[in-house]
């Protein structure tokens, strides 16, 4: 009895045993209750969602022209520089908090109101002589997206600084790339390095020629002291290259940079203006406000679309977008870029007129414009028939990049897409160029940019809103003067853009002073001395910011 | 008369009592007046009555004294008498005070007789006691030989005349060492050959038997009141030598002793409770012997040297008891612990005892020396006992020729069998670590999943453990991880590095608990294939492969020390299988099976291992913790009831009390937060490290050892992994289901199922239960524990349904050599498939090339830039910043706080996880006062879109919060121009200053102005003089959340603040006064303190537990009590028979 009794407890145990383990592993997504879900996402996540006050916005000027060695010469009737420069500044804010105008060292020099909002912008002007270098800073106004621009202009109307040297002032970056000058007997390109910042910065610079990338000796790395400008000859460090693109890499603190660029053939000025910076390399690219005189085709001085992919060898299209369309350049349209050599392309055989240029490459590149004007040789004004007489001007086009086909697809709702501050005494043509979306050689353009071109008088009042369309594939120019007669406009903003079809818009600012050249197309800033003024961006600062703490940063 | 007595009486002895055969009881000359003290009437004091009744020289009175406080009479019934005289002296507490009793109505007499109720005399022992004594009247004492009383039948009242028994010796005389360490020239046993029938002066003899002088007794006092029943007689005879007597002692007066006294026996039990065990060697009255023996060396020392000996015997009470503890006497420990106290505190008995010596001396003290014995005399009979113990440990198992060569057999296959297993988890351990070894031995960090470096030093480590203040972001009040105590225990077997006790826990662990399975295995069964099979299947269980992989510390310890625990827990209880060299005694069985097995002895130093190797088990999962305590309560419960022996189970009750104490502030913890909102029994679910999440799995692949997914374990998926995935567990799961069929212990076979069933509960749970965030989300708790538990359970079912290799193949087995091919095949595929499954996870998760182990990487190169640890040296702390390339519109950055090289294991919490991961379940948000919210606001500051911001705001609030610094780190997820974008943000940022130049990772100091120049000094510092307006005026260097150094004093009143959670356990001295807490108005976080102006000097900061320095002590106590017990000093048999 008691065996029996002892076997039975025993299957019994053994059966519940089993039934615990089985029927535990089968039931208990049954009986648990679901692990809970997180009340808060961002905190399962040790995610803090942070609202970040917008900054201040700083907008660093160019110094105006000036002599690589004002010191040389010393017969006074040759002398270098017989007239004095005159420069001007301009300054136009859309929105944005009060801001101050101070050199590079910290000393106030103006102030800039803050912008009343509405159609009104604030403007502030300074004239000749400005002290070099100058910031401007001004606090984001409370959503972030602020609306400054400046730009500096300084005129000379002879001596070996002949020009108008005109650039929109830059934030300062981290990189920059200035594809433009040469160092050839004759030119003098200087690299100007400028640091707004409270911290010194320290700046490699690379520079590539038509032969590759150049070795720099001694300007490969320079220290750029807080508040200081560094100004270095690229002569010096790279003679006899004629075609040049630098590269600057700051650390240590922001830095502004741009060339300036100055030729001449014997006594005879061959033209002045600063390179700006343009795009990183990208593969899309844009250069508004090219202006063909007509050159023949193998016009020396036409201007040049210079070409330089730095990483890799890269095949690009080069297109043209004038005010009738798209202009084919025979011969030239597709070109295979050789990595780090430095690829000029004369755009020589258009038609007279305003273009635009698009880049797109299969690698990053970089690219620039330089486009000439002649002058006279004497009072009369009259261009001299012998070009080796006739005084030039010339002005480099700084790259923007475009978005990629799909991207610009994307973008919505308009826009806007920035603004340029107009010093005073030029006369200045706004070129608008809506690119379309599909830049390859046979397609068709279709759609087209709606936009509004807002321009201000130096009170900040709005003078014109004009809404403007451009269809997809050309280019249009409205001259300043022309559209607000009578009135200093100090500044220019495109607004309200709405892309359709793909297109996208592309813009510049070509200024010109002096008597009017030879072979300008009509439509604005025919002077002999000329420059392109680049738009200056809105940023957005501020905003919100996840913040994710993460115990295992830095380990591998 | 007899043989035996023959041996031992003289042959005047022998003439005596062939006239006392004609005569009648020749009266005695001298008068003797005999007093038995007896309690009660017993059997022994039956025989002893006889006994003295039958002397052939008759004492000239007899008086029995009763001491039995309250016997019936009804006891006596048949008890005669005679002409004794009966004396009831029920407040006579000692045998003197009995005596006394005895003597108060007997006035005349020249000699007592002393004589216990436990021992008998020979009847020629009065007679050559008074031969002895009547030549001289300078004996004061005459002593018996005393011979162990006969092992005899309860009721026997006669001596037995057992020819064949043999005499041992008790007693010839006791003397003691010059310390007065009671010693006998009689060795324990010791047969009585007349060996020591030569001696004659003695220092002292028992008084069990003894012929005291009655005018000496009475000059004396009789024995010291204070004296129980043990080494009253000593002193008695060494006052008596004092006061200028003799004390002799009479071989040839034979008195047998029972030592009931000794062996703690009740005489006046109702039921004779036999004959008491002379093995025991009297562990019962080893207490009482203790005082006595220290009661007579304070009485008497010499006045002058009785301090130092006073603190001599308390001073080295705990060492004797540490050496007890090691013997595995516990109670006697305890003995040798209070026995120092006891006595002291009988300060009056003591100052009456020494009075009463000096009082009654008429010879110095140094007159008995010579009796006394000398330390060389000791040294050499210390040396002949423990030769002699050793000789007859060596003879307690002789085997035969036969037995010696099955036994050599024997243990050459097990040694064969393990040597295979131990080569395979080296091979299996280099082929995981070889490519890293050296990087890991010297200190290279092996990181990754839950693996957190382990830069800290051991007093970091140590801190860290055992502050209760958790460093991790700005410091919370929480109990360390219970698995760094085990990091501790490691790292002192590597001199205190850290980070190579990490590496080494986890290049130990296939080694550790391979072999732990194989020697747990061989608990349950003794077939070598089957040991073997268990070692590789634990060895290639999914939850140690994915706590290697995931480095998960806390899986991997408690799954390499489970098979240890098991074992030593199984040992404890004693139900432990030996080999077994004789062939089956009984007919075997149907099923091949012999007659069932005895099994071995509990062991208490067995169960003090087990105890250990809990806390290992406990530290690394406290889940486990908790199923031991309900696993030892019920079993102590289930035995209590059914068992015959309950007490070897009861025991176990204690086997889980080191874990409780050494978890205990965090069990503390996870008690007092049991049943809020988020359950603090989460906490005992979670793994330490940081938290890390799986691919959860169902429960029924959890039962079958999977954890997680196996696909994502073994890094591979296909018809090839399902297989042998499921077949690693499963085939041991159906072993175990045929074991519940036919077992050879059925029983065991269930407990380990219901083991089994408690890890499915606990591996089913797991995913069920959210124990911490993470950045990819809530993390659950991990169910490697549980899984580990499941596997070991169904590994012991399935061993124990195995079949039992009952005698040798070969010797005794004809061969079935189908039969005998068919099992090697079994065990081969048996054998194959663990290493199939661990060759899987081998190929597919290590990379020799990448110095990889799953998640695991090796590297050698610092998070934070030696710049960088200099400032944290000197209490900075770095904000590492890692901009996340999102797709969103929000861009992320991250960031963590670091006080050391990368985030610390010590750092990490499962508290402070489970904090974050309660706050997240409830969705309440950081107040945007806290330093965590003010952090997190400086991160996006720096790290947001656009232009960086300007005003010195940011650096002021990083140095509030301790930050004295950024670092970008060399490898993060910002790369080109994105990094490039952040490192240009934060150069232009004010109060930053970069420090480094040209490295792969960038490092800014916060620079307030004022604060000092050099490259390393930083105005962010944990601690931080300021000055009323809040401004720094001095970072503090600090360590380990400590302050120590010397400030100087400043002629306006400062503030200390710490950029640490206030929290009242904070404290701060100067010069050793507190600091005032400074309230900062309620509105800060950080602890503060008022250092008041023109006041300098040590200032020392600290954050003081509650209980720290009692849970230190105790835990260090216990543990050093168990670790002395459970150090295996006691050679233990190998061989059953």
């Amino acid at each position: 009895m008691t065996r029996l009794w002892r076997r039975a407890a025993l299957g019994g145990t053994g059966l519940v045993a089993v039934a615990l383990v089985a029927g535990g592993a089968a039931l208990a997504p049954h009986v648990l209750p679901d692990a809970p879900a997180a009340a808060s996402d961002a905190l399962a996540h040790r995610t803090g969602t942070v609202e970040v006050a917008p900054g201040d916005r700083m907008l660093v000027c160019p110094a105006p022209a000036r002599l690589t060695d004002p010191d040389s010469g010393g017969d006074a009737q040759f002398k270098a520089s017989p007239v004095p420069t005159t420069s001007q500044l301009g300054a136009l804010a859309l929105a944005s908090g009060a801001g101050t105008l101070r050199t590079l060292d910290g000393t106030k020099v103006g102030t800039l109101a803050a912008s009343p909002g509405g159609d009104g912008a604030s403007v502030l002007r300074e004239g000749s002589p400005l002290p070099g270098g100058l910031v401007l800073r001004a606090p984001a106004p409370d959503d972030g997206a602020d609306r400054v621009a400046a730009a500096v202009a300084s005129t000379t109307s002879s001596g070996d600084l002949r020009g108008l040297v005109a650039a929109s002032c830059q934030t300062p970056g981290s990189v920059a790339w200035l594809a433009g000058g040469d160092t050839t007997v004759g030119s003098s390109t200087q690299l100007v390095l400028q640091n707004p910042g409270l911290t010194p910065a320290t700046v490699s610079v690379r520079a590539w020629g038509p032969d590759g990338e150049i070795p720099l000796a001694s300007s490969a790395s320079l220290v750029v002291p807080a508040g200081k400008e560094v100004v270095r000859l690229l002569e010096a460090a790279a003679p006899g290259v004629d075609r040049l693109v630098v590269e600057v890499k700051a650390s240590g603190g922001l830095v502004s940079a741009y060339l300036q660029h100055a030729t001449l053939a014997g006594i005879v000025p061959q033209g002045v203006d600063d390179v700006v910076p343009g795009s990183a390399p990208a593969q899309h690219l844009a250069l508004a406000g090219v202006v063909s005189r007509g050159e023949a085709i193998s016009d020396k001085r036409a201007p040049v679309l210079r070409l330089l992919a730095p990483g890799h060898a890269a095949t690009t299209t080069v297109s043209l977008w004038g005010p009738k369309g798209r202009v084919h350049l025979r011969g030239a349209e597709q070109l295979t870029l050789d990595a780090g050599q430095v690829v000029d392309v004369p755009l020589g055989g258009l038609p007279r007129g305003t273009y635009s240029v698009s880049v797109d490459a299969d690698r990053p590149v970089v690219a620039g414009v330089v486009e000439q004007r002649p002058g006279t040789t004497g009072a009369a004004g009259q261009p001299a028939p012998d070009g080796s007489k006739t005084p030039w001007d010339r002005a480099w086009v700084p790259a923007q990049a475009l978005p990629d086909g799909s991207e610009a697809a994307k973008a919505a709702g308009p826009a806007d897409a920035g603004e340029v501050a107009l010093p005073s005494g030029t006369s200045r043509a706004v070129v608008l160029s809506a690119l379309p979306g599909d830049r390859s050689a046979d397609a068709k353009a279709a759609g087209g940019v709606k936009a509004t071109v807002r321009l201000f008088d130096a009170t900040g009042a709005q003078v014109l809103s004009r809404p403007t369309t451009i269809t997809a594939g050309t280019t249009s120019v409205l001259d300043v003067g022309a559209l607000a007669p009578g009135k200093d406009v100090a500044g220019v903003a495109v607004d309200a853009v709405t892309p359709s079809g793909g297109a996208s818009l592309v813009w510049g600012v070509v200024a010109s002073t002096g008597a009017a050249s030879s072979g300008v197309p009509s439509g604005g800033a025919p002077g002999q001395l000329v420059s392109v003024l680049a738009p200056v961006p809105s940023v957005r600062s501020g905003g919100t910011v996840a913040a994710q703490e993460d115990p295992t940063l830095g380990l591998p | 008369m007899n043989d035996a007595s023959a041996l031992s009486t003289t042959p005047a002895d022998a003439g005596a009592s062939v006239v006392s055969a004609v005569t009648g009881t020749v009266p005695v000359v001298a008068s003797v007046t005999a007093v038995i003290v007896t309690r009660g009437a017993n059997p022994w004091f039956r025989r002893t009555l006889a006994a003295v009744r039958a002397q052939h020289r008759a004492p000239t009175r007899l008086v029995v004294v009763d001491v039995a406080t309250a016997t019936a009479t009804s006891g006596y019934a048949d008890l005669q008498l005679g002409d004794a005289r009966f004396v009831a002296a029920s407040r006579a507490r000692t045998f003197g005070e009995g005596v006394a009793a005895a003597l108060r109505e007997e006035p005349d007499g020249q000699w007592l007789w002393l004589l216990h109720d436990d021992s008998a005399p020979d009847p020629g022992a009065l007679g050559a006691l008074l031969r002895a004594v009547e030549h001289s009247s300078a004996v004061a004492v005459a002593g018996a030989k005393q011979r162990r009383w006969p092992t005899a039948p309860a009721s026997s009242v006669t001596r037995l005349d057992d020819a064949r028994r043999i005499p041992e010796l008790l007693e010839v005389g006791v003397t003691t060492s010059r310390g007065g360490r009671r010693v006998s020239v009689v060795e324990p046993h010791e047969i009585d050959q007349g060996q020591h029938d030569a001696r004659d002066d003695v220092l002292g003899v028992g008084l069990a038997g003894a012929l005291v002088r009655r005018n000496v007794w009475d000059e004396l006092g009789g024995t010291d009141p204070e004296l129980g029943p043990f080494g009253d007689g000593l002193d008695l005879c060494r006052r008596a030598r004092l006061a200028g007597h003799r004390v002799v002692v009479v071989p040839g007066a034979v008195v047998e002793h029972a030592q009931l006294s000794l062996h703690r026996v009740d005489p006046t039990d109702g039921a004779h409770p036999g004959d008491p065990d002379p093995d025991d060697g009297g562990d019962a009255s080893f207490g009482a012997r203790r005082r006595s023996e220290l009661y007579l060396r304070l009485v008497g020392a010499p006045l002058a040297l009785l301090p130092l000996l006073v603190v001599w015997l308390v001073l080295c009470a705990p060492f004797r008891a540490m050496y007890r503890l090691v013997l595995k006497q516990p109670g006697h420990a305890r003995d040798e612990l209070l026995a120092p106290l006891l006595v002291l505190v009988r300060v009056p008995g003591l100052v009456r005892a020494r009075r009463s010596v000096r009082r009654t001396s008429t010879v110095p003290r140094r007159a008995v020396r010579p009796l006394q014995q000398d330390w060389r005399e000791g040294a050499a009979q210390r040396r002949d006992r423990r030769l002699s113990a050793a000789e007859q440990r060596r003879s307690a198992f002789a085997p035969s020729e036969l037995e010696r060569a099955e036994l050599a057999q024997l243990a050459t296959r097990r040694r064969v069998a393990l040597g295979a297993v131990a080569l395979a988890l080296v091979v299996l351990t280099g082929l995981v670590f070889a490519s890293l070894t050296g990087a890991l031995a010297s200190g290279e960090r092996l990181v990754g999943g839950a693996l957190l470096p382990a830069s800290s030093t051991w007093g970091e480590l140590w801190s860290a453990t055992t502050t209760g203040w958790v460093e991790s972001g700005f410091g919370h009040p929480a109990p360390a991880d219970p698995v760094l105590a085990v990091v501790l225990g490691a790292s002192v077997l590597t001199a205190g590095h850290v980070q190579v006790a990490v590496n080494l826990l986890l290049v130990a662990s296939f080694l550790a608990s391979g072999l732990g399975a194989w020697f747990a295995a061989g608990a349950l069964t003794r077939w070598n294939p089957a040991r073997a099979w268990a070692a590789l299947v634990w060895a290639a269980s999914p939850a140690l492969l994915l706590a290697v992989g995931q480095g998960r510390l806390g899986a991997l310890v408690a799954h390499a020390a489970l098979p240890w625990f098991v074992l030593a827990t199984l040992r404890g209880v004693g139900v432990v299988v030996d080999d077994r060299i004789s062939p089956a005694s009984g007919p075997l069985d149907a099923a091949g099976r012999g007659p069932a097995r005895r099994l071995g002895t509990p062991s208490l130093g067995a169960l003090a291992g087990a105890a250990l190797l809990l806390v290992p088990v406990a530290a690394g999962a406290p889940a486990l913790l908790a199923v031991a305590v309900v696993g030892v309560v019920v079993a102590a419960l289930a035995t209590a009831v059914t068992s015959a022996r309950p007490r070897r189970y009861v025991r176990l009750l204690l086997v889980p009390v080191p874990a409780l104490v050494v978890l205990g502030p965090f069990l503390w913890h996870v008690g007092r937060t049991w049943g809020r909102q988020g359950g603090g029994w989460r906490l005992l679910l979670a793994s330490p490290g940081n938290p890390t999440g799986y691919d959860a799995v169902a429960p029924w692949q959890s039962a079958l050892g999977w954890p997680a997914r196996p696909g994502t374990a073994l890094g591979t998926s296909g018809a090839w992994v399902t297989v042998v995935s499921w077949a690693l567990v499963g085939s041991v799961a159906l072993v175990a289901v045929v074991a519940l069929v036919r077992s050879r212990r059925p029983v065991a076979t269930r407990v380990a199922w219901l083991v089994a069933a408690a890890g499915v509960a606990l591996a089913a749970a797991a995913p069920h239960v959210t124990v911490a965030t993470s950045v990819s989300g809530l993390v659950r708790a991990w169910p490697g524990p549980g899984t580990s538990v499941v596997v070991a359970g169904l590994l012991a079912a399935a061993l124990l349904g195995l079949p039992e290799r009952t005698v040798l193949r070969g010797r005794y087995e004809e061969r079935h050599r189908g039969r005998q091919a068919a099992r090697a095949a079994v065990v081969v595929v048996a054998l194959a498939v663990p290493c199939a499954a661990v060759g899987t996870w081998v190929v597919h998760q290590v990379d020799p090339t990448r110095h990889t182990v799953g998640d695991l990487t090796l590297t050698g190169t610092p998070v934070v830039p030696p710049v960088g640890q200099q400032m944290q040296a000197s209490g900075a702390r770095l904000l590492l910043l890692d901009a996340v390339p999102t797709t969103g519109a929000v861009p992320t950055v991250r960031y963590t706080l670091l006080r050391a090289d990368g985030t610390q294991l010590v750092d990490s919490s499962v508290v402070v996880d489970g904090r974050a991961a309660r706050a997240a379940l409830e969705g309440a948000s950081p107040e945007p006062t806290s330093p965590e919210a003010q952090l997190a606001q400086v991160v996006a500051q720096l790290a947001g879109d656009g232009v960086a911001p300007s005003s010195r705001g940011i650096a002021d609030t990083m140095s509030d919060l301790g930050v004295g610094g950024v670092l970008l780190p060399a490898d993060g997820t910002t790369r080109g121009s994105a990094r490039t974008a952040l490192t240009a943000r934060l150069d232009t940022v004010p109060g930053l200053a970069r420090v480094t130049e040209g490295q792969s990772s960038v490092l800014w100091r916060v620079a307030l102005p004022g604060a000092g120049a050099a490259q390393t000094s930083t105005s962010g510092a944990w601690a931080t003089l300021r000055d009323g307006d809040g401004k720094v005026l001095r970072s503090l260097a600090s360590h380990d959340a400590e302050v120590d150094l010397d400030l100087p004093a400043r002629t306006s009143a400062t503030t200390l603040v710490l950029a640490s959670h206030a929290h009242r356990h904070w404290s701060a001295t100067l010069d050793g006064r507190p600091l005032a807490r400074a309230d900062g108005g309620g509105t800060t976080w950080q602890q503060e303190f008022t250092v008041p102006a023109g006041r300098g000097g040590h200032l020392v900061v600290t954050y003081d537990a509650p209980h720290r320095a009692l849970w230190l002590w105790s835990s260090g106590v216990l543990l050093l009590v168990v670790i002395l017990l459970a150090l295996p000093v006691r050679r233990r048999r190998v061989v059953l028979r």
